[in-house]
């Protein structure tokens, strides 16, 4: 046993994780059924029989089950980790007790279907008035005191992963179902560019369609009816086609986070919490042999090799603190931390590179 | 008028002897000449390759610095050109030798048969792969000298191989072992000595490696003298003092010398294979020497030391250095890594004091711990199955900590992962005779 998280080698040339004929028939499998789920009624019945009320409830099972299954995989994979065992076991936890069951449960209990494990701007719901208006006061408060106080505060002390890596459905069905292709995310410049741009844009569009509909819900007429459109051109846009169709649709030829690494608009909140907080990935100084393990382990495409070959310690908005670099580095070269509490040595060494 | 800065090999030391060259001297022009590949790749991660962990695409840390390709036979040291197997000689104001080493080849019976390789070079691992997958990677190979480690090897194709062997108890030889394991082969291991790589490990850390890799399902033989290999064609036998072991692939991992036959006429001075260089890299007028091919000064005299840091580390002197720049290299406190099997290795300073200290831990963290001690003071440290902050260790090295003052201040060296159970010595931990 070693909690350590050095791997055993394996062999990832399978066609499937390699963007071969099986790859992209796999993703097309998965476009497919995006498709149908969101702009068919097909579904419905099959859940009715099922006993899971509606066509959500069928994929909230599905995905689940995507999840605990991909689980075992990772852990197979990387379970001789501690941090990958404990972060992966909370993971699933959360989607399956807040993903999943406290929100089919709620409504037999005459209340409202809650997601508690996710905030605006993931979900722009949290914070529209009316929604608001709806909710019992302690999930209201939940809603907005997450959204604006914990989710930015957590991630200035722990970064980002303490929600995209143990808390979030997206980021957890990518560390799971998706863990096979995190080597297939794009290193390059242009990436990283595309990523800085649209993540953000993401987000200023959805600060946009939240103001719209704020102002439609207060105002009404005219003013509402954009607000609506607003809402539910963001809701096909960004909700069924970025996260959905394209971002879990292209895991096998784009790897798990598309949709977090250019289009998720808490990704870019957290992010920027991220750079102004703790969180960092330490290298040692000198010790990096340049295999280049890290970078290919990056699902978010940082080129973590070249920090650590520069013997930079660095942050980066994009990284979700999976801890994977880490894992792989055959040298004992890098950790994720947030600690304070460093030898002087070490500190010393610790000059911090934060990127966008 | 420019420069001309001709560099060697595009290794660790001379990639990094050309970076720091374009540093000191932005106007310079400089060649980088391999024989090995068209741009430098990462040699620590070849075995991550070989094993599909990584893809070949990803071996490369510089991106696309180009290197042309050659195959050297000497140096005209008095006329500063660089001698070519094709092609007219290529003239220098400065030279860096950063030609590396090569596998050592025994001269055992039966070495040249089919089946029966090293896992150091690039075209080792073109060949390696196709060997044990079946199918290979694409490579354009070179015309160069029959003996030249660079050559490409044919490999069998379409059969993988059901007795594999690797010969040799040392960190190559454990890296093709691990990969073998990784292609779900059971490799047979045979090493010289008692135990696996003795020079750096003491037994019972090396009977914690071996117990790994017997748990992996590798069957380790020590205390075996290679004689030969036999077959048809193709390796099919190995012949040790112990009696033959069937084989039909073999990889020899017996250690590397300096690749520096070529210049045996160069009238440069060698010292155990190595080229003699001073604290500058300096080996002749007008030519610097870095890296596995260097003989570098010790305390012991001029020796070479094959360790990748140690490469990086004189290949950016001979850079600076050729380019013009000031420079000198200086040992230190040596610190070396590495992964054996699936434990992380770590040692700082050396190893060879009056006195040591061993703990070895065997609860949900199995690491071994060991301090050398000279006169009470900290002279070395070395650690299997933990993560430290090497630079904190070299630091209490250097300023010569007790005993009591290491152990008090190692939790503030580690390097753990988060949720590993932090290190505390257990109670079988004390001095060792």
């Amino acid at each position: 046993m070693n909690q350590q998280g050095t791997i055993g080698l394996r062999d990832d040339r399978a066609g499937w994780r390699q963007r071969g004929a099986s790859a992209w028939a796999l993703s097309a499998l998965l476009i497919g059924s995006y498709c149908v789920l969101y702009w068919t009624n097909w579904l419905d019945p099959v859940a009715t029989a099922l006993g899971l009320r509606h066509k959500w409830f069928l994929y909230g099972a599905l995905y689940t089950l995507a999840m605990g299954f991909g689980a075992i995989g990772a852990l197979r994979r990387h379970g001789n980790s501690r941090y990958q065992r404990i972060r992966i076991a909370v993971n699933v936890g959360v989607q399956a007790i807040f993903g999943f069951t406290i929100p089919f449960v709620l409504p037999l209990v005459d209340q409202p279907e809650a997601y508690l494990s996710y905030f605006w701007p993931l979900k722009l719901d949290a914070l529209f008035p009316h929604s608001l208006a709806e909710m019992p006061m302690g999930l209201a408060v939940w809603s907005i005191g997450g959204s604006f106080i914990l989710a930015p505060f957590a991630a200035l002390i722990w970064g980002k992963r303490w929600y995209c890596s143990w808390i979030c459905g997206c980021g957890g069905l990518a560390n799971t179902f998706g863990d096979p292709w995190r080597h297939l995310s794009s290193r390059s410049p242009t990436a990283w560019r595309f990523e800085q741009v649209a993540v953000h844009a993401t987000l200023l569009i959805a600060l946009l369609v939240t103001a719209l509909v704020w102002v439609g819900q207060l105002q009404g007429g005219a003013a509402g009816a954009t607000g609506e459109s607003a809402r539910s051109w963001y809701g096909f846009a960004v909700g069924s086609l970025l996260s959905g169709v394209i971002g879990t649709g292209l895991y096998p030829l784009l790897g798990p986070r598309t949709w977090c690494r250019y289009f998720c608009p808490m990704a870019a909140v957290l992010g920027l919490a991220q750079r102004a907080g703790r969180f960092r990935v330490a290298v040692q100084p000198g010790l990096c042999i340049a295999c280049g393990n890290c970078s290919t382990a990056c699902e978010m495409g940082i080129d973590v090799r070249a920090y650590a070959m520069a013997d930079a310690t660095f942050t980066r908005a994009s990284c979700v603190g999976c801890g994977m670099c880490a894992h792989v580095c055959p040298r004992g070269v890098l950790r994720i931390e947030s600690t304070t509490r460093l030898h002087p040595e070490y500190a010393r060494a610790g000059h911090v590179v934060v990127d966008l | 008028m420019t420069k001309h800065v001709v560099i060697v090999g595009n290794g660790i030391a001379g990639s990094e002897a050309a970076r720091e060259a374009r540093r000191v001297d932005p106007n310079a022009r400089i060649t980088v000449l391999s024989e090995e590949s068209d741009r430098p790749f990462s040699r620590p991660g070849l075995m991550y390759a070989a094993c599909g962990q990584m893809a070949p695409a990803d071996l490369f840390p510089f991106g696309d610095a180009p290197a042309t390709r050659a195959a050297l036979t000497g140096v005209d040291v008095a006329n500063r050109r660089v001698l070519r197997l094709d092609g007219d000689p290529i003239a220098y104001d400065a030279l860096v030798l950063a030609c590396g080493s090569r596998p050592r080849r025994p001269a055992w019976s039966g070495i040249d048969l089919a089946g029966i390789g090293h896992f150091v070079s690039w075209q080792d691992l073109v060949w390696f792969e196709a060997e044990v997958h079946g199918h290979g990677i694409a490579d354009a190979p070179i015309p160069g000298a029959s003996d030249s480690p660079y050559r490409a090897r044919p490999a069998r194709q379409g059969h993988r191989p059901s007795h594999p062997v690797v010969i040799g108890g040392g960190l190559v030889g454990i890296e093709a072992v691990e990969v073998l394991v990784a292609a779900g082969l059971k490799p047979t291991f045979l090493l010289r000595d008692d135990a696996f790589w003795p020079i750096a490990l003491s037994t019972r850390e090396s009977e914690v490696v071996v117990e790994r890799l017997r748990h992996d399902g590798v069957d380790v033989h020590t205390r075996v003298h290679v004689e030969g290999f036999a077959g048809d064609g193709r390796v099919e036998q190995v012949r040790t003092d112990g009696g033959d072991i069937a084989c039909d692939f073999a990889v020899v991992a017996v250690g590397v010398e300096p690749h520096t036959r070529w210049l045996a006429d160069s009238g440069l001075n060698f010292a155990h294979g190595g080229i003699v260089v001073d604290a500058t890299m300096s080996a002749a007028p007008g030519v610097w020497a870095a890296g596995d091919a260097a003989a570098l000064p010790s305390p012991s005299g001029h020796r070479p030391w094959p360790l990748w840091y140690a490469a990086r580390d004189t290949g950016r002197v001979a850079g600076v250095c050729a380019a013009g720049g000031l420079a000198r290299w200086e040992r230190g406190v040596p610190t070396n890594a590495a992964r054996l099997a699936d434990m992380d290795y770590l040692t700082a300073g050396e190893m060879d004091g009056d006195a040591t200290w061993f703990d070895e831990e065997r609860g949900p963290v199995h690491s071994t711990l060991r301090i050398a001690l000279r006169n009470g003071r900290i002279v070395g440290f070395t650690s299997l199955g933990r993560r430290w902050h090497v630079a904190a260790m070299a630091h209490m090295i250097q300023e010569g900590w007790t005993l009591g003052r290491v152990l008090d201040a190692l939790p503030t060296a580690a390097f753990d992962t988060e949720f590993v159970t932090p290190y505390r010595p257990t109670s079988n931990a004390g001095m060792r005779p």
